[in-house]
């Protein structure tokens, strides 16, 4: 399909300004204000966008691809889909599962047993996406 | 031609830039490497960024106000009693219900960071510089944010101060952002009853996994601050209903070293007079029992039933009114959140205490025995505990 490129929006040039204020106070807070780490905040910000893009955002297209080649039509999706929810709960999962800021002081945070739930979220995942990708592929082969 | 004010404002903006040489054109940006449907990646993107604009909005609004409160710059009131604890769960919930959205976002647009050629004309330049702001503030913030909220502070800099400027920056870019991108989001999602459109299921099923995940990602982490919901979030790192005594916490009196209070313990009330009480004067006064939230800025939150000495009847000992601010300092020697304000609407609360109990037992020392400060409407790390002086000032 094509896509035109469109006009400008009226608001372009308001939220321009708006939102250059925003983040050059933002950015003078970030340098000069108290309690702040300029370089380590910059290295990691600057950072964030380069995993993303050179490490994990590759490593997905490579999946999608292969998925693609591999599998057939009515479980490429259900197989996207879980791809996806996994990987959220994977992303969000990390800090917990790692029990990196656990205190021997405070039991109360991390007070959970993090390797049984993940697994068996992921195991629920997969197992609903496998039922959709079966039903899928019988009612396409009726 | 007759050009207006705001044209010649924005006229340098259209300088055209050299396109680069094509040998350069390599690997992911040669042409065609990219088999991507633009009507159908300009509908996906839409949808996410509109949801994407709808969860930063809220997360935004509530950590201003978050950070309000904690700074004193509003006069806050002192109920509704849940107010902060509400608005602090959506910050978190709104955050983490962000990250689904934002990776499926960005694997949608992907493949346009290979756009050939990189700017074409300065104004191109700059939304496309003002995109590693905006990608990598969101992740920075979000990254940062679910770590903080799991008590990993392994980035090495102070959260709180961080989180805030490191907002300002990524929601101006997003400002940026949206100002260049406004008219394609409308055209994208509108609903259109035109030919059919072959990338119309699969755009369907794409966008329902993302909602899935985003549900998905809510459910397993809101139990930490709504409570019924703590058996099914079991990757929150914290569960209201565990901890010394039924409840959470953040700070331990071993980490604030007051894991020793002396029997000849008083505490100190300095208004128009100063007057010293013992644990045994504290109890003899008239006791108030409330049900109040500690609401933490971590994004969990429990209720507890506390009893104690009201702040504003402390004050009728040393002779001061309520309508001035109150510090309470807590008996810790260092840490950043020893001592806080009361401001006057919270002062003349009939419900701020000095805690002596909670759920009729004495406080354990991690909720701050021998006495703390517990108020409606308060982040918790504003609920002083381990009090030893209240002073009028």
């Amino acid at each position: 399909m094509t896509h035109e490129p469109l006009p400008p929006s009226r608001l372009r040039l308001p939220l321009w300004l708006a939102g250059g204020a925003a983040a050059a106070y933002g950015l003078w807070g970030s340098a000069f204000g108290t309690d702040t780490d300029p370089v380590r905040v910059a290295v990691l910000v600057v950072g964030a966008a380069l995993a993303h893009d050179l490490l994990l955002a590759p490593v997905v297209v490579a999946v999608a691809w292969w998925g693609r080649h591999l599998l057939p039509a009515p479980a490429q999706r259900w197989a996207g889909g879980a791809l996806l929810v996994s990987g959220a709960l994977v992303a969000v999962a990390v800090p917990v599962v790692g029990r990196f800021g656990a205190r021997a002081d405070d039991p109360s945070l991390l007070p959970r047993d993090y390797a049984a739930g993940p697994l068996v979220l992921l195991a629920v995942v997969w197992t609903v996406a496998a039922l959709g990708a079966w039903t899928s592929h019988r009612r396409a082969a009726r | 031609m007759v050009r207006r004010p705001r044209d010649l404002l924005t006229a340098p903006l259209r300088t055209p830039l050299p396109t680069p040489p094509d040998r350069l054109r390599v690997g992911p940006l040669r042409e065609g490497a990219w088999s991507r449907d633009d009507a159908d990646t300009e509908r996906r993107a839409s949808w996410l960024g509109l949801w994407l604009g709808v969860t930063f909005t809220v997360c935004l609004l509530t950590g201003l106000w978050s950070h309000a409160v904690q700074h004193d710059w509003l006069p806050v009131p002192s109920r509704p009693r849940d107010l902060y604890r509400v608005t602090q769960g959506l910050h978190v919930v709104t955050g983490l219900a962000a990250v689904p959205l934002l990776l499926a976002k960005l694997f949608v647009v992907y493949h346009r960071l290979f756009t050939w050629p990189p700017a074409k004309d300065l104004g191109h330049a700059v939304e496309r510089a003002s995109l590693l702001l905006l990608v990598g503030g969101s992740l920075f913030q979000l990254g940062t944010g679910v770590m903080n909220v799991a008590g990993w502070y392994a980035f090495g800099f102070f959260f709180t101060t961080v989180h805030y400027w490191a907002g300002w920056v990524t929601i101006g870019a997003l400002l940026v952002h949206v100002g260049c991108k406004l008219p394609y989001a409308r055209r994208g999602t509108r609903r259109t009853t035109t030919a059919a459109d072959p990338t119309a299921s699969s755009r369907r099923a794409f966008l329902t996994a993302t909602g899935v995940a985003t549900g998905a990602v809510v459910l397993t982490t809101v139990g930490a601050t709504v409570s019924p919901l703590a058996p099914v979030s079991v990757l929150a790192a914290r569960d209201p209903r565990r901890g010394p005594q039924g409840l959470p916490v953040n700070r331990t009196a071993a980490a604030a070293g007051v894991t020793r209070v002396d029997p000849s313990y008083r505490l100190v009330v300095v208004g128009a007079t100063t007057v010293e009480l013992s644990l045994d004067d504290l109890r003899a006064m008239a006791q108030t029992t409330a049900r109040l939230p500690i609401s933490c800025v971590e994004g969990w939150s429990a209720d507890a039933d506390w009893t104690g000495v009201a702040v504003r009847d402390l004050l009728a000992l040393v002779g001061s009114g309520t309508d001035r601010q109150v510090r309470v300092d807590s008996l810790q020697r260092t840490g950043r959140y020893r001592s806080s304000v009361l401001q006057p609407p919270h002062v003349r609360d009939p419900i701020t205490l000095l805690a002596l109990r909670i759920d009729g037992e004495p406080l354990h020392p991690d909720h701050g025995y021998p006495v703390r400060l517990i108020a409606p409407n308060r982040p918790g790390v504003m609920q002083t505990k381990w009090v030893g002086r209240v002073v009028v000032l």
